[in-house]
């Protein structure tokens, strides 16, 4: 292979699995919630445009320095994360496994999401907004090739909260409520372990990983009020692919589609976002148990 | 929902009652279609047009989810396929509009129902999702491919606005009359019971999969007829159409007019097409989607079987109290 | 009727069932019993393509079944009921019959099914107004109105008492003498289904440890062991 090619196919790799790796936070923060909440966040993508802009905001207007931010709009989102299911889902449907009050959630979610992006078009129009830098400049890389500090950084944050939030959830006395209640919830409920609160901690920490993760995209892309439904997609086909409710299943999940994203880019720029989920899609169907996790209903 | 009369079952099947309120509903909405076009009112000739493809659009999501308990999240994909589809056709393809239209919307009923096929064996929460995911494949296809500006359809002859109206209006009570015969039909059952209850219905001896699928193809075709209306009045289509906000259109209009039959889309595709259209006069077409998206999440709230649940229970108020009286 | 041949499920590392062979021959009341966990609705599950095996045969009248899906082995022939009865909860008492009926079954035959369970007075209420037992009563009358040579029960009795469980033990007789089916019966009421059978097959920890009528089971040291241990 020419030289050229390789260096083409080498530039891909680092752009796709660096977008990957970040990504995976979203979908670990979905597979999250999904698998402790059996309900699919039709608003995760809004609160991933949430983060960009709350970060926006954070530094626009508050003055905050771009860490502060970060946290800010993190924070910020887990706080609106739990405002969002105390007001606008019935407690019943929290956490259930019927199909008719999971749809309802999905309806009322995409529904919030509406409403959120609309509230955001109202304050900010429809321009596109973009987070400032931690580190300015880039890094050198073997090949005469050159990655943003922005990017490494966002990757290694990326990293770091997908370490603290196993540890959260393997030693925190939430962690560990958590986990247990999502493996046996008639036990957990048994040892004192209530619904309400395990629901709560789960959504609102799932969509703060939403928000951190768009915090962290709309420094290296923008973000405007439209964005979102991108990314709820991409977060979708990485948690089925890894496997419901399995975080580092998710982690593994983002690491592929960045791999075939990064594929797709190099030969077929323009159609690479499409294809590279049309293909995890069929993989998907195709295959009937997925990598970690099996997805197919069985009859 | 109406019951049996006793020791008569199904005697609903195949018949039209006329007491019943969707087929109220329905009548009022032919007769004051008929009425406003002698208004001579233009604006509001424009609006009834969005009126006639939204409700077959809402009508068409209702179906699936009301009927075989599919929830779509990207019923935009054979809307937007339907109009893509026919305005192609008649511009590139140069054929006749009325074929066009015909092709289009069939091509969008069998590209539609077959992504929805594939998403049939995932997890309940996820097929709504998949189609999703196709509508943004499709967004994203059709910006590259067409850019901004879309595709558009431009004629010597233009159909003339009578002949849109009347065509939007005639293929509207094709669409309520066919969803209503499904809704009063044996079939009806079999659906219930699939949505009511998967694996029951299949160890019932029903074929679950193949009727979800035909109800797929189904719900696609109504959206893909009511795309391809849309795509010929509006005489354009680009990739905003595939936008998720347009899929969540006829979640919403069935929600606010009620859903689960035929009434339901008719009054909220006609309010909410009243609400797009008069509120962005005062005020932004922001803020209306935006109090269009809490209305939705208030009526879904307080009110779930919606406006036409509201009439439903007045009616019974009142036919109790002429009983006592 | 039915024959299950090497018949072996597993779940991911868990084996379920394993090397499973029985015969059901037209026209008798069997019984398929084991402590909890031996694999009794597991192997309901497989025969009536609710799951697929990970090895073995299944075969209704002589024709293999193997792997297909459920509505097309109960068009064969093969009906049952769920531990938790499963109804249509949104349709009516009577339609809940009137969806799932054979064309061969008439609409004066659906008055009698009713009857035969007692729900005539409840025909036009919603199936999810009902009642745990009246939900078990329509479920049965479901799987009779689908005109099947073969019917599974899974535990009829269970959750009921007394009187209403001599009801059950009637029904089930005339499901047999007077229509003619097959009928499996797992159930966990020992004595009653001992009365009720006319051979019974054992589980255990997912293997079949006996089988043979009632008397047979009843002095088989295995089965002693498997339910009460030592």
């Amino acid at each position: 292979m020419p030289a050229s090619a390789l260096l083409g196919i080498y530039l891909s790799l680092i752009s796709g699995i660096s977008y990957g790796l970040i990504i995976s936070l979203l979908a670990g923060g979905l597979s999250l919630i999904y698998g402790v909440m059996n309900n699919v966040n039709t608003s995760h993508g809004a609160f991933y445009m949430l983060g960009g802009f709350l970060t926006f905001f954070a530094v626009s207007s508050l003055h905050l320095p771009i860490v502060l931010s970060i946290t800010f709009a993190f924070a910020a989102a887990f706080g609106l994360g739990l405002i969002c299911l105390y007001g606008l889902i019935p407690k019943r449907m929290w956490v259930s496994k019927d199909p008719d009050s999971q749809n309802i959630v999905m309806i009322l979610f995409l529904a919030l999401a509406q409403v959120l992006q609309r509230g955001v078009f109202i304050l900010y129009g429809g321009g596109s907004v973009a987070v400032p830098s931690i580190q300015f400049g880039s890094l050198a890389l073997p090949g005469d090739i050159f990655i943003s500090y922005q990017t490494v950084i966002s990757i290694a944050i990326s990293i770091l909260s997908y370490v603290a939030l196993i540890i959260f959830l393997r030693n925190s006395k939430i962690g560990k409520a958590i986990r247990a209640f999502s493996q046996d919830r008639e036990l957990a409920e048994a040892m004192g372990v209530r619904v309400g609160t395990i629901a709560l901690m789960t959504f609102g920490l799932g969509v703060s990983l939403a928000a951190l993760c768009g915090a962290l995209l709309s420094s290296i892309y923008s973000v405007n009020a439209a964005t979102g439904w991108n990314e709820l997609v991409i977060a979708f086909v990485i948690v089925t692919f890894g496997g419901i409710g399995s975080i580092s299943g998710s982690f593994l999940g983002g690491l592929v589609y960045g791999i075939v994203y990064s594929i797709t880019q190099y030969y077929l720029p323009a159609y690479s976002f499409v294809i590279a989920l049309v293909l995890i899609y069929i993989i998907l169907i195709t295959k009937p148990t997925g990598i970690l996790g099996e997805i197919i209903e069985r009859a | 929902m109406k019951g049996l009369e006793s020791s008569s079952y199904a005697s609903w099947v195949g018949r039209i009652n006329p007491r019943d309120i969707n087929v109220i509903i329905f009548l009022v909405s032919v007769v004051s279609s008929i009425i406003i076009f002698f208004a001579d009112k233009p604006y509001l000739k424009f609006i009834m047009m969005y009126f006639f493809a939204y409700s077959i659009y809402t009508a068409s999501w209702d179906l699936l989810y009301s009927y075989s308990g599919q929830l779509s999240l990207g019923q935009a994909l054979p809307f937007g396929l339907g109009a893509f589809f026919t305005i192609m056709f008649a511009q590139f393809a140069n054929l006749p509009l009325v074929l066009s239209a015909i092709l289009g919307t069939l091509a969008a009923g069998a590209v539609g129902g077959s992504i929805g096929a594939t998403t049939i064996r995932l997890k309940p929460g996820y097929q709504g999702i998949a189609i999703l995911l196709f509508s943004q494949v499709l967004y994203w296809l059709t910006l590259i491919a067409f850019g901004e500006e879309g595709v558009s359809f431009f004629s010597e002859t233009p159909p003339s606005e009578t002949t849109l109206y009347f065509t939007g209006l005639t293929l509207f009570v094709i669409s309520m009359f066919t969803i209503y015969m499904i809704q009063n039909s044996e079939y009806k059952l079999k659906l219930l019971a699939i949505k009511g209850d998967n694996l029951a219905a299949d160890v019932c001896g029903i074929n679950v999969r193949l009727h979800k699928v035909i109800l797929l193809y189904l719900s696609s075709l109504l959206a893909g007829l009511a795309g391809t209306y849309f795509g010929i009045f509006i005489s354009h289509a680009d990739f905003s159409i595939f936008a998720v906000p347009n899929s969540f259109l006829p979640i919403g209009m069935a929600i606010v007019g009620g859903i689960g039959f035929l009434g339901g889309p008719i009054i909220g595709a006609a309010i909410v097409t009243m609400i797009i259209n008069i509120l962005p006069v005062w005020y932004s077409l922001a803020i209306t989607y935006f109090v269009y998206g809490i209305v939705v999440i208030l009526i879904l709230r307080l009110r779930p079987t919606g406006i036409l649940g509201l009439l439903q229970r007045s009616v019974r108020k009142e036919k109790s109290k002429v009983v006592k009286s | 009727m039915l024959r299950v041949e090497g018949l072996e499920k597993r779940f991911g590392g868990l084996t379920a069932l394993s090397n499973v062979d029985i015969n059901v021959d037209k026209g008798k009341i069997y019984g398929l019993i084991g402590p909890n966990g031996s694999g009794k609705t597991t192997l309901l599950n497989l025969v009536t393509g609710v799951l697929k095996p990970s090895r073995g045969k299944i075969y209704v009248k002589d024709i293999d079944v193997t792997g297909k899906p459920p509505h097309v082995i109960t068009r064969m022939g093969v009906s049952r009921t769920f531990q938790i009865p499963r109804i249509f909860p949104e349709l009516t008492v009577e339609e809940n019959l009137f969806a799932v009926r054979r064309k061969s079954i008439s609409k004066d035959r659906l008055d009698e099914v009713l009857k035969l369970v007692d729900l005539t007075e409840l025909r036009a209420s919603k199936a999810k107004s009902l009642g745990y037992g009246q939900r078990k009563d329509l479920e049965l009358a479901r799987a009779i109105v689908l005109d099947t040579d073969l019917l599974f029960l899974d535990e009829p009795m269970a959750g009921l008492h007394g009187s209403t469980i001599g009801l059950i033990s009637k029904q089930i007789r005339t499901l047999n003498k007077e229509m003619g089916k097959t009928l499996v019966i797992i159930e966990h009421h020992l004595e009653e289904l001992m009365q009720l059978t006319d051979y019974v097959f054992v589980l255990d920890h997912g293997e079949k440890i006996e089988e043979g009528e009632p008397d047979v089971i009843r002095s088989s040291k295995a089965v002693h062991r498997a339910y009460f241990g030592g």
